[in-house]
């Protein structure tokens, strides 16, 4: 699918600038050229492998986006610059935890959808695809479908197997239906090992929904 | 597809030249923007780029595009298949497929080389890490402290 990831943090430090060279032969040229080349041995750094420490940071967040918070605890300790990548992903476990309080009325604090969804929101513009899927029960709840299903088409599309099969979901129940794409995220959920997805796709194929399928996968 | 006869010319990093047809080509942001904007039947260099991994990048746009204009006959579940291969490669190879995703601005190659890291990190420990991917540890015992205290509420709210 042709969507932008979200939030787009692609003004990122490194690695994202494209300095455009002129051309300067005779054939009409374009350029792309970047500090350092991609694929070329001599450019890693002197240590045999390449440097996975100095990833970009936009690329780190996409990396880390579905991770719970054991996950990401872990991957922020592996070294400092992974620490600082991941900081906003660590304030949105914070701003989790807060909308679940609201959400359900725990921590001496009174049920509140409207914080709840807030709090998510901004989970979810910090790249963490549990607070976007969050944020999507809401909308669904509220019946404002299209932004839910804007939601988990971005948790889903960053490997996210809650929003991939919640939108699944959305998928048959939105109008018109769309079963083919239905079964494809409720497929890759699936695989990611999602129960309420596997549940669901061998609804659909026993069914007979969603494409050319046979029987035997909905066994 | 009526256009598929145009081709787009590429130039490596290690001055390798591609002819590409434009449907695969412009699976790229960035070249389409170049291609857009520049002049016909133009080289674009794609001097970050090696050959041997622009290589691999056209399979996978060729694949993708093929697939979604129903010229081969492939499920989604066998495409998703097909993508599990495809980054099944040395960590040289994923790193650099990575960056030239993240270059070429290819959304959904850089979600899949990106999914395959976030795989090689679930459920490991810090250490475990550090060992899959060869990072050095640079933190100091009270650095390390510092995170993890920051993150104290967590381990109450997820119960871990």
């Amino acid at each position: 699918m042709k969507q932008k990831t979200w939030p787009d943090r692609s003004d990122g430090v490194r690695f994202t600038a494209f300095p455009l060279s002129k051309p300067n032969d005779n054939e009409e040229n374009i350029i792309l050229s970047r500090r350092s080349k991609i694929g070329s041995k001599p450019s890693l750094s002197p240590t045999d492998g390449p440097d996975f420490s100095a990833l970009p940071f936009d690329i780190l967040t996409k990396i880390a986006a579905s991770f719970n918070f054991p996950n990401l605890l872990a991957a922020s300790l592996v070294c400092r610059s992974w620490r600082d990548a991941l900081r906003l992903l660590r304030e949105a476990m914070m701003l989790l935890r807060y909308g679940k309080r609201f959400k359900h009325g725990r921590g001496g604090v009174r049920c509140n959808l409207d914080k709840a969804l807030d709090s998510f929101l901004k989970g979810a513009a910090r790249g963490s695809t549990l607070a976007m899927v969050d944020a999507g029960l809401i909308y669904w709840e509220r019946g404002l479908k299209e932004e839910a299903i804007a939601l988990y088409q971005k948790a889903a599309a960053l490997g996210d197997p809650a929003g991939q099969c919640n939108l699944g979901i959305s998928y048959l129940h939105a109008q018109p239906q769309n079963h083919k794409e239905a079964v494809k995220w409720l497929h890759q959920a699936s695989i990611g090992g999602y129960t309420r997805a596997q549940y669901q796709l061998a609804l659909c194929l026993h069914q007979g929904l969603g494409v050319h399928r046979n029987l035997y996968e909905a066994v | 597809m009526g256009s598929t006869s145009t081709k787009i010319k590429l130039r490596t990093s290690d001055q390798k030249v591609f002819e590409v047809e434009k449907a695969v080509a412009v699976q790229s942001q960035t070249i389409k923007y170049f291609y857009e904007n520049g002049c016909p039947g133009s080289v674009i260099h794609v001097h970050s780029v090696s050959g041997d991994i622009l290589s691999k990048i056209l399979d996978y746009c060729k694949k993708h595009v093929n697939s979604a204009a129903g010229k081969e006959d492939i499920s989604p579940e066998e495409l998703y298949e097909w993508d599990t291969n495809f980054v099944k490669v040395d960590q040289n190879t994923l790193f650099d497929l990575i960056l030239a995703a993240n270059c070429l601005k290819i959304e959904s190659l850089l979600d899949l080389t990106c999914q395959t890291v976030a795989n090689m990190i679930k459920g490991k420990r810090p250490e475990e890490i550090r060992t899959t991917f060869n990072i050095k540890n640079d933190y100091t015992p009270e650095a390390e402290e510092a995170v993890r205290r920051e993150n104290k509420w967590a381990f109450d709210m997820l119960g871990v």
